[in-house]
């Protein structure tokens, strides 16, 4: 065709145009335009007809406009329409992918809520950038310690010497009884108490809604309650300015405060001024080496904590003077970031609680793996299914679809299916998420999902599934040939089996994997469980008084009284049982060369009868005893741990060895064999024991009854009239070093759990594959039956392929976890071996599970009636 | 089967009394002396978009033409669809009107 050269419309009009007009009208409507404007410029002169296309193009926009949205309205429905007439027609497909795809979407949510939770702690203090926690870390020959207490004098000797720390503020864990002054019944033991300074209001966002944050804990005897506290003795009535008594001394409440927010690395019900124990305890205030106090600062930036972390080695070296340079010692005092005291540290103190960052890392890449196996499913269902659908695209290819609007219509199928995977997935979460909160020991919601950039954020994620697991689907069904698709000469590419086969080889690897770490985790619990402690943790029951000084004072009297009874076969009473014992470095003992080190062992206080009521092996020396009258100020029995720390060969050598000890002299007079006072991902350490009566704290009752319920409760009885002001606060040692291991116990539960999903979306997948591969085989099943094949034979041939596969996983995976698991396991000071029958286990396992999974398709193939077989088409 | 709207009614009259004439540029000058109104492109295409989709009109390409940047003229022609369409709204219309008081004679006595 020829074409005269024209005067050309106005270009920006034009591309306007071009843009708003599409579809079948395009054609047509761009020819009137541009005639229209040909013919005006030759009638009126150019500049007439630019500004009538203008005119015209304006007036046109919004009918042009309105009329293309209304056509790609109507092509959605039509979509959506062809979307859901397929997923009728192919239910179990349709379920399939909605329901593994749901399980991965719910199990990701679950962990962004666990992750989102774990990674706000502490982040409400409005100080937070400017807070950090002071630490300790310290090394002697054969003691290394990383700890987050120092001694009480460090922080007030801190904000004194450096300009940089604008507050200290110490915590010290304390025990108290309080009842109400004018209601002695009102009584409670409180558990979460501590001793704060007045600082702790100015520096930490804790909420106080009543009372002066600059003074309320300023004065000797002030009480800070939590709301729930105080509403446990006061209900309603205003609790400012009461009275609440504690050992005959009474002390004024002077603020309240919210309950402790659950995001927060301590917690606690009642804050008691830190300048009570200036009078109560004024050798603990001065003692630098009473490290159980967890101090922060307030720095004047953000950024002075490198600042003061240079200085900080100076000040310690005024404080321990030559201590610091002896060898293979070494000092280090810190500070760390409240950011990093939750998720982050390797630094331990009593009264926070810790998060782990590598297991919620762990956590959440598992989750995103069963989404990525989830996603994999989809494509790997959609693109089996490209064979059985390619009729389909040939058809309308022939009718005239383009190639764009099938890559539309596949993707809109996807992102269907996606969308309703979503609902299903937060209904699910919702149903999961009470169960899921418990063993976590969270109160996560899923009202986090309600805020608009989570919301986005999440329909953002399901788009990018969607449109992922759609993706290839869509590439490639789209581009099918239509004469080759209607002529039937389309098969599956090879390069598809090898994809669909690598990713079923994939999803079972994981699963294999999340297996065997399953029961690794657990045979490691169990192994902790059983391990020999060092002495007997079965019948103990133990009873916390608090160090109550009513009890320390008649503590002979109450060990007479429990040994009248028949069921009790031994007592002790002791400062410190196993699961507890403070760390005390003020202990200064002979080494192998005659000189005095001073030794950070853990302090273990106790009486006469300890060693015997646990059933503490003596090694070398003896037992603490009645017939030595000076045991109880001069004596020492250590563990096997201690005594090689002082560089002594065997314990004999180490009998004699003199001490130091609260400035009193003594010598060892026994060396106990090594007995865990921790829990077994620690090393034993080194323990030193002494007889200390003030420090009494615990009675412990080796019982010996068949009716626990009846000791019991005369156990009770006695314990009321023998303390009638203490409760009777027992636990049995057996059950409580158990507690010790519930971060591990939930670990293997959440891994367990994983791995149960995993296998699910796994079989899912499976299933629908097999279903697919069925269903192409009927004829081949159909002649063979015929040709005289059994059932079995069949079966198996169905069957054969997938057990390979999963036997390829086991290689794949046996070796990988191996490594992993014994990783885990040389966190733990005393671990367990990974046993061989594991890994055979849960590959049989899988196996059996995907076996089942296929036979079911296979077993309905194979006793169709061939006859239907061979009918198709 | 719904009633055209009018502004489909409108165009699809246009096209029947321009019969093998009808494209674009003559449905809409049509159509604007019908009305006494000046159309504008969009306002007559979406509409005949409509009634092509619904299978009322069904078009067919002329000679390519160079004042139209090389194409061709698009026709359209009413289908036996169409026309019933046609007829149908023209029922509806003088069942409506059959039977009332003259408007024009509204403030007689």
């Amino acid at each position: 065709m020829t074409r005269q050269h024209q005067p050309s419309p106005p270009r920006l009009a034009a591309w306007l145009l071009g843009r708003v007009v599409s579809g079948d009208i395009r054609y047509a409507a761009l020819g009137d335009f541009e005639e229209l404007y040909a013919d005006l410029a030759e009638a009126r002169g150019v500049a007439a007809a630019r500004r009538w296309y203008w005119r015209q193009t304006l007036r046109s926009l919004f009918p042009f406009l309105l009329d293309s949205i209304h056509w790609s309205l109507v092509m959605l429905t039509n979509y959506f329409k062809i979307a859901l007439r397929n997923f009728k027609r192919h239910k179990s497909y349709a379920a399939i992918n909605v329901a593994g795809l749901a399980v991965g979407l719910a199990c990701c949510l679950l962990i962004a809520l666990y992750v989102r939770d774990e990674l706000s702690v502490d982040q409400y203090h409005e100080n937070a950038g400017r807070i950090v926690r002071v630490t300790y870390d310290f090394q002697t020959p054969n003691v290394t310690r990383a700890l987050a207490m120092v001694g009480p004098t460090v922080g007030p000797d801190l904000k004194v010497e450096f300009p940089e720390v604008v507050e200290a503020v110490r915590f010290v864990e304390g025990s108290f009884l309080f009842q109400r002054q004018d209601d002695p019944s009102v009584q409670y033991q409180e558990y979460e108490g501590l001793y704060a300074d007045a600082s702790a209001l100015r520096v930490f966002s804790f909420g106080l809604y009543r009372g002066d944050p600059q003074t309320a804990l300023e004065a000797p005897f002030s009480v800070v309650l939590t709301e729930s506290t105080a509403r446990r003795y006061f209900g309603d009535e205003d609790p400012i300015g009461q009275t609440l008594m504690r050992d005959g001394q009474a002390y004024t409440v002077t603020g309240l405060l919210d309950d402790v927010p659950a995001a927060s690395h301590f917690t606690f019900d009642l804050l008691v001024s830190l300048s009570t124990l200036d009078i109560h305890s004024p050798d603990f205030m001065a003692d630098w080496w009473a490290l159980v106090v967890n101090t922060y600062l307030l720095l004047d930036r953000p950024e002075a904590a490198a600042v003061l972390d240079a200085k900080l080695p100076g000040y310690l070296e005024r404080q321990l003077g030559e201590v610091i340079h002896e060898d293979g010692h070494s000092y280090a005092l810190a500070t760390e970031p409240l950011s990093g005291v939750y998720l982050h540290t390797r630094h331990h103190s009593s009264l926070a609680r810790r998060g782990n960052a590598a297991t919620l890392y762990l956590f959440a890449g598992i989750a995103l793996f069963i989404l990525l196996i989830a996603c994999i499913n989809f494509t790997n269902l959609a693109t089996a299914r490209a064979t059985e659908r390619a009729k389909e695209v040939g058809v309308r290819k022939v009718v005239g679809a383009q190639r764009g609007q099938l890559a539309t219509q596949f993707f809109g199928e996807s992102l269907l299916m996606a969308f309703s995977a979503m609902g299903l997935a937060l209904l699910m979460a919702g149903l999961v998420l009470p169960a899921f909160n418990t063993f976590a020991g969270k109160a996560l919601s899923l009202g986090v999902f309600l805020n608009p950039v989570f919301l986005l954020i999440l329909l953002g994620i399901v788009a990018v599934v969607g449109v992922m697991a759609g993706g290839y689907p869509a590439v490639v069904l789209s581009r099918f040939r239509p004469i080759a698709v209607l002529r039937g000469s389309l098969r599956a590419t090879r390069h598809g089996h090898v994809l669909r086969k690598s990713l079923v080889v994939f999803q079972f690897s994981l699963s294999i994997a999340l297996m065997v770490g399953t029961a690794v985790v657990f045979s490691q619990l169990d192994y902790m469980r059983n391990a020999n402690l060092g002495f007997d943790d079965e019948h103990m029951l133990t009873v916390n008084f608090h160090a109550d000084a009513a009890v320390q004072q008649q503590a002979e009297a109450v060990k007479q009284a429990f040994l009248q009874r028949t069921d009790v076969a031994a007592v002790s009473v002791s400062g410190d049982i196993p699961g507890t014992g403070n760390l005390h470095a003020g202990v200064r003992v002979e080494d192998s060369e005659g000189v005095m080190q001073s030794m950070p062992w853990r302090y273990v206080s106790a009486d006469f009868d300890f060693i015997n009521t646990y059933g503490i092996e003596i090694v070398a020396g003896r037992a603490f005893s009645r017939d030595f009258p000076t045991d109880s100020t001069e004596a020492m029995i250590v563990n096997e741990a201690a005594f090689k720390s002082l560089g002594y060969v065997s314990a004999e050598q180490a009998l004699g060895a003199a001490f130091q000890h609260f400035g009193t002299p003594g010598e060892i007079v026994g060396v106990a064999r090594d007995f865990h006072l921790k829990s077994l991902q620690e090393d034993v350490e080194p323990i030193y024991i002494r007889l200390d009566p003030r420090r009494y704290r615990y009675v412990s009752l080796r019982l010996k009854t068949d009716d626990l319920a009846e000791t019991m409760a005369g156990l009770e009885a006695l314990w009321g009239r023998l303390a009638p002001h203490r409760p009777f606060e027992y636990s049995f040692l057996d059950e409580s070093l158990d507690r010790q291991y519930r971060a591990e116990e939930q670990f293997g539960q959440v891994v367990g759990l994983f791995a149960l999903l995993a296998i699910f979306v796994a079989c899912l997948g499976l299933f629908g594959l097999a279903s697919l591969t069925t269903r192409q085989r009927t004829k081949e099943i159909g002649l063979r039956k015929v040709l005289g094949a059994p059932v079995s034979s069949i079966v198996l041939l169905l069957t054969k392929q997938f057990a390979r596969l999963v036997v390829v996983a086991f290689v794949v995976a046996a070796p990988l976890i191996y490594l992993a698991m014994d990783r885990w396991l040389d966190n733990f000071a005393f671990r367990t071996e990974i046993a061989w029958w594991i890994f055979p286990t849960a590959g049989l396992a899988a196996l059996v599970i995907a076996w089942l999974t296929v036979s079911f398709q296979a077993i309905r193939a194979a006793t169709a009636n061939p006859v239907a077989a061979l009918q198709v088409e | 089967m719904k009633l055209l709207s009018r502004s489909e009614e409108v165009v699809l009259l246009s096209i029947w009394r321009l019969q093998d004439a009808a494209y674009g540029v003559a449905i809409r000058e049509q159509v604007s002396r019908a009305t006494g109104q000046d159309w504008s492109i969009g306002a007559v295409y979406a509409p005949l978009h409509r009634l092509e989709k619904k299978g009322f009109v069904q078009t067919r390409k002329g000679e390519p033409v160079s004042k139209r940047g090389g194409r061709s003229k698009v026709y359209y022609h009413l289908t036996p669809i169409g026309k019933q369409a046609l007829l149908a709204v023209k029922h509806v219309h003088e069942t409506l009107w059959s039977g009332i008081p003259a408007l024009d004679s509204d403030f007689g006595f």
